[in-house]
């Protein structure tokens, strides 16, 4: 009985030390989000490479229509490929450090995952129904008002799940710091591609409606019959900016929700508006890759 | 004003002339131009499109690098939450072995008390 009471008291003081930190359920949310996130940031990368390409190849195709230099026009060329080829090797590193992100958040996801701790405790209840076979008084011993079997099988999840708040919270204060940084700089990565995108696209749309739209109507002859719907159209704002824009909103919400869980305080606001920013992401990024553009 | 907040504005003004440069009055402009005009045109439009991506490509560089830098340290974390992981599953597979030992122990019990 004195080992159990020292059992009893240990699972008391690793339960009290979680006390103050926030939930690993919560935790687990986060990283669910982080890893769908994450998810997302290679394609986007992509359809950014693909509309700056495309951007650029407008502006050279439009340079080329006046200038006449052979050399002068492989000389534009081969600059912008330079240039592209770099800005791939940027997106390259980029991805390979979204996937290094994504197993951290993977990790923290599976560390706080409580959904298997149960399991645990049908363990420890079989453990002390083995005993109780041995020494029959043990099924009927109690602690306090609780038989000892219910307490073990109903402490040992708790033991556990205060064990994942520790190291939760052990690693919150190792890298805290770390982790802020890391999120603030993925909000800035796809903050500038947004802002790329928002140029490279808008260049696109330019071309498409001058072809499309302006010309047909500055000319005379009739308008094309499609011409109403080619506006409505060039008015809608294409799922790529749409896609690259909630991205850098919910990388925002990310780290509010990181700094909310680091500090111990309940993130649940931050967290469900997060779900649904990560929700919009993840949609849109879902018909990107159906539909790539441009 | 910071060399970051003077690319940032350098950078929106180059992509507000590359806009001007490919809009549609310019084009309707350029069609009475003097055929220098058109080659002046092309080459300054090519030159503010390759001052954007080097400007985009510098910003983007100075973010990789600093995610670079940071690598190590969420590797660390990696680690060390895998560590905790380990403990996890160990107690897990204690609990698992010493339910098997006890059932052991019960069944050797009862084959003595029988013989």
């Amino acid at each position: 009985m004195k080992n159990l009471c020292s059992a009893l008291l240990a699972i008391t003081l690793v339960t009290l030390s979680a006390c103050g930190s926030a939930p690993p359920t919560q935790f687990a949310e986060f990283a669910k989000l982080g890893t769908a996130l994450t998810d997302s940031t290679p394609p986007l990368l992509d359809a950014a490479f693909a509309e700056a390409v495309s951007a650029d190849s407008i502006v050279l195709s439009q340079a080329r229509s006046t200038l006449v230099s052979p050399e002068e026009r492989l000389d534009m060329l081969e600059k912008s490929s330079t240039l592209l080829r770099d800005r791939l090797t940027i997106y390259a590193d980029l991805t390979r450090h979204s996937r290094l992100l994504r197993s951290y958040f993977v990790t923290l996801g599976l560390l706080a995952d409580t959904s298997g701790d149960s399991k645990i405790g049908d363990g420890a209840k079989g453990i002390v129904d083995q005993l109780s076979a041995l020494h029959p008084k043990l099924e009927n011993a109690m602690v306090g008002d609780f038989a000892v079997a219910d307490f073990v099988k109903a402490a040992a999840p708790v033991a556990v799940g205060a064990f994942r708040s520790v190291a939760l919270q052990r690693e919150l204060e190792a890298r805290a710091d770390a982790i802020t940084k890391e999120l603030d700089l993925q909000q800035a990565v796809l903050t500038a591609i947004a802002e790329q995108m928002r140029s490279d696209i808008g260049l696109r749309l330019q071309k498409q409606n001058r072809e499309r739209i302006e010309m047909p109507f500055i000319d005379v002859g009739d308008l094309p019959s499609d011409w109403t719907e080619r506006r409505v159209n060039s008015l809608k704002t294409p799922i790529t900016l749409t896609a690259v824009e909630a991205a850098a909103a919910a990388s925002e919400n990310l780290r509010v929700s990181f700094i909310a869980l680091s500090e111990g305080g309940a993130a649940g606001g931050s967290l469900s508006q997060l779900l649904q920013d990560v929700s919009t992401v993840v949609s849109l990024v879902e018909t990107l890759k159906k539909s790539p553009q441009p | 004003m910071t060399p970051t907040e003077i690319r940032r504005a350098t950078l929106v003004q180059l992509r507000a002339a590359r806009e001007d440069m490919m809009s549609t009055r310019w084009m309707l402009k350029l069609r009475t131009a003097t055929q220098q005009e058109k080659d002046d045109h092309a080459r300054t439009l090519v030159k503010v499109q390759h001052a954007i991506l080097e400007l985009e490509n510098k910003k983007l560089t100075e973010i990789r690098d600093a995610l670079a830098a940071n690598e190590e340290d969420i590797s660390e974390g990696i680690d060390e939450l895998k560590k905790s992981l380990k403990k996890i599953e160990k107690i897990e597979k204690a609990i698992k072995a010493v339910g098997q030992f006890l059932q052991l122990v019960g069944k050797v019990a009862k084959l003595v008390a029988t013989a």
